[in-house]
């Protein structure tokens, strides 16, 4: 998938690119408005990150500019204003989603798949994982057709497993993708070592044990190798 | 007190005192003259008494007439007041006496003509009367003035008053204060309007600056979280490095909570999140369970609720989930395994309830910012008031209390 990246932190714009790249996508980066204009004038894009906050101008005119240009092109708003009014104007605007900083790279790495699932609307619903077979419409897990039992919330665990396998995944970013911003005033995330703990039997119980493993305790790696 | 009954007070007050006095020096002065006009008259009585005494006795019969005796014996003038009794008034009336000596053909003889005074009891209380009406008339028409004029007199300042219980900084619709002639009106709505603006101005300033830290503490965290996020990936790692890394991860996410946080705190104070129209709270809560539910079983605390449908009220749909998911998580956290919670709706409140053991410390300080029972808890200690600013910007009653081995949170609405 081809991305392009509007962000002016060098930093911040060097670590997403860096994780994004690893699933294969080709993502390009400016740092300022023009820049941005410039290359979505020069190139079609399946996907944009635009921080609002960039130099030269608003991420929001941005938004509104590919929108109308290249209607096709996902829209993900990175904001480091996390206001509810900010997130409806950019939604307002044709943003597909809106990620508030500071987030998870592995968050938007999910945001980003999804995206692309939902605007290629030739594509099937289904994603596959070695074994199995995740249909997203009807939010069902099944291996060699025998269906998993398994709740919403395993579900979504699963999902976005798959969304960064190969990735080590730590706990926050689990809590936060599956209670949102609700968990994280919680403080401990044991909790989710039990869900894992939960998915992994299943997932055993269909003969695919090795897919999740625990990273010397303090996160979680997906692979289907 | 008000005001106008306070001035009202003062000026009947004023108004008796100096009616009080001056009756009194006006009946003095009265008094004085009455007892001078008398001593004159009695005086040029005298001399025609005299006059006839030395005259011949058919005029000094007449002229000895009731008021008039002569004793014999000797004394000196005088003049004095003494009590008569009068046959015609049949009670003793104030007479002025004068006492003269009067000698005649070797006998000396004591004449007394006497002269009735102006009784000054009849004065008193014809004056007292008089005064006491015209008193009456006077308060009465003070008060009604006073009445009729405040109304108009004040009006700006009431005007002044309700405009300013209006006022509220950061609000859309600014201070408009009523013109007016009356220059101490005038200055106290030019001192206002200043006052007004200077707040107006430091709420932006504060508001802003608030808004901007946060913001540009954003971007900073969001490079440590993704770098750490990178260095995760690293195959090469060992045990050591790796959960040193973990770890600047969660207390990144930590610190970002408490940004947030506070960030969303000042939008609260802010008043950003206001409502005009009700929202189904029951719809909000029962989302809220369903997306906690699952932890409460692996924490084998019993979930029971008592939710009624269709719960309207006016509240931000920010705030009510910031509401019912920070009362949920809190019981969630707080509740030991085996034990039990409930989660109630109805038309006049929301109650989440857990098993536990009563507050080591002090209860009421429960819903102070950075708060915590144990100072070692990983928490934020922001929760709770987070729960008490989201309720209070709402016009909601918030409360916690330990009944019967629960901790119980109320929101009344």
């Amino acid at each position: 998938m081809k991305i392009l990246l509007v962000e002016d932190d060098p930093e911040l714009r060097r670590n997403i690119r860096q994780y994004l790249s690893l699933e294969g996508h080709m993502v390009e980066a400016a740092s300022d408005f023009a820049g941005a204009i410039a290359k979505t004038d020069e190139h079609a894009y399946e996907c944009v990150l635009v921080d609002i906050t960039i130099p030269g101008g608003s991420g929001l005119d941005l938004v509104k500019k590919i929108k109308k240009d290249q209607p096709t092109t996902g829209v993900i708003i990175i904001s480091a204003k996390n206001s509810p009014d900010d997130k409806v104007s950019g939604l307002d605007l044709g943003a597909d989603d809106y990620i508030a900083k500071p987030f998870h790279l592995s968050e938007l790495n999910a945001r980003v798949k999804s995206l692309s699932r939902r605007m290629n609307q030739s594509g099937s619903a289904e994603v596959e994982a070695g074994e199995l077979r995740v249909n997203t419409d009807s939010r069902t897990v099944a291996v060699n057709d025998r269906v998993l039992s398994l709740t919403p919330k395993e579900y979504e665990l699963l999902l976005y497993f798959i969304h960064n396998k190969n990735r080590v995944i730590s706990k926050e970013s689990i809590a936060e993708r599956l209670w949102g911003d609700d968990i994280s005033l919680n403080g401990s995330y044991d909790f989710i070592y039990s869900h894992v703990k939960n998915l992994r039997k299943k997932l055993g119980e269909a003969g695919c044990s090795e897919y999740v493993q625990a990273i010397y305790g303090t996160g979680y790696r997906f692979s289907v190798s | 007190m008000k005001l106008l009954t306070r001035t009202t007070l003062v000026y009947v007050t004023i108004t008796i005192a100096v009616f009080a006095l001056g009756s009194w020096l006006f009946y003095s002065f009265l008094n004085d003259l009455v007892i001078e006009e008398a001593t004159e008259l009695i005086e040029i009585k005298k001399d025609i008494v005299l006059d006839a005494l030395e005259s011949d006795s058919v005029v000094r019969e007449s002229l000895l007439a009731e008021d008039v005796h002569i004793i014999k014996g000797s004394v000196e003038e005088y003049i004095t007041d003494t009590l008569m009794y009068d046959s015609l008034m049949e009670e003793p009336v104030p007479f002025r006496v004068i006492h003269f000596p009067f000698d005649k053909d070797g006998i000396e003889y004591h004449v007394m003509i006497s002269r009735p005074l102006l009784e000054s009891e009849d004065l008193q209380e014809g004056m007292i009367s008089s005064f006491l009406i015209s008193l009456g008339i006077l308060i009465v028409m003070v008060v009604l003035f006073m009445w009729i004029a405040s109304r108009r007199v004040w009006k700006p300042f009431f005007d002044t008053l309700a405009e300013l219980k209006r006022f509220a900084p950061g609000k859309k619709n600014a201070l408009s204060l009523p013109e007016t002639r009356v220059k101490e009106f005038r200055e106290l709505n030019i001192a206002i309007d200043n006052m007004a603006a200077n707040i107006e101005a430091s709420f932006h300033a504060l508001k802003s600056f608030s808004e901007n830290a946060a913001h540009e503490i954003q971007t900073p965290l969001a490079v440590i979280q993704s770098t750490t996020e990178v260095l995760l990936q690293d195959e090469s790692l060992t045990e050591e490095q790796h959960n040193k890394i973990a770890h600047l991860s969660s207390t990144t996410a930590r610190l970002s909570n408490i940004v947030s946080t506070l960030l969303l705190l000042t939008r609260i104070e802010n008043k950003q999140f206001q409502q005009e129209t009700p929202i189904d709270l029951s719809e909000v809560v029962n989302g809220k369970l369903e997306l906690f539910r699952e932890l409460f079983e692996q924490k084998s605390i019993s979930l029971n609720n008592s939710i009624t449908p269709n719960i309207k009220v006016k509240l931000h749909r920010v705030l009510a989930e910031i509401l019912v998911s920070n009362l949920i998580v809190n019981a969630l956290r707080h509740t030991n395994e085996g034990g039990y919670a409930v989660v109630v709706l109805n038309n006049s409140e929301f109650t989440v309830k857990n098993s536990g053991t009563p507050l080591k410390g002090d209860a009421t300080r429960i819903f102070e910012r950075f708060y915590k029972e144990d100072q070692s808890e990983l928490s934020t200690g922001l929760g709770l008031s987070l729960v008490k600013m989201a309720a209070e910007a709402s016009g909601l009653q918030i409360s916690y209390k330990f009944e019967n081995g629960n901790h119980v949170f109320s929101l009344n609405f």
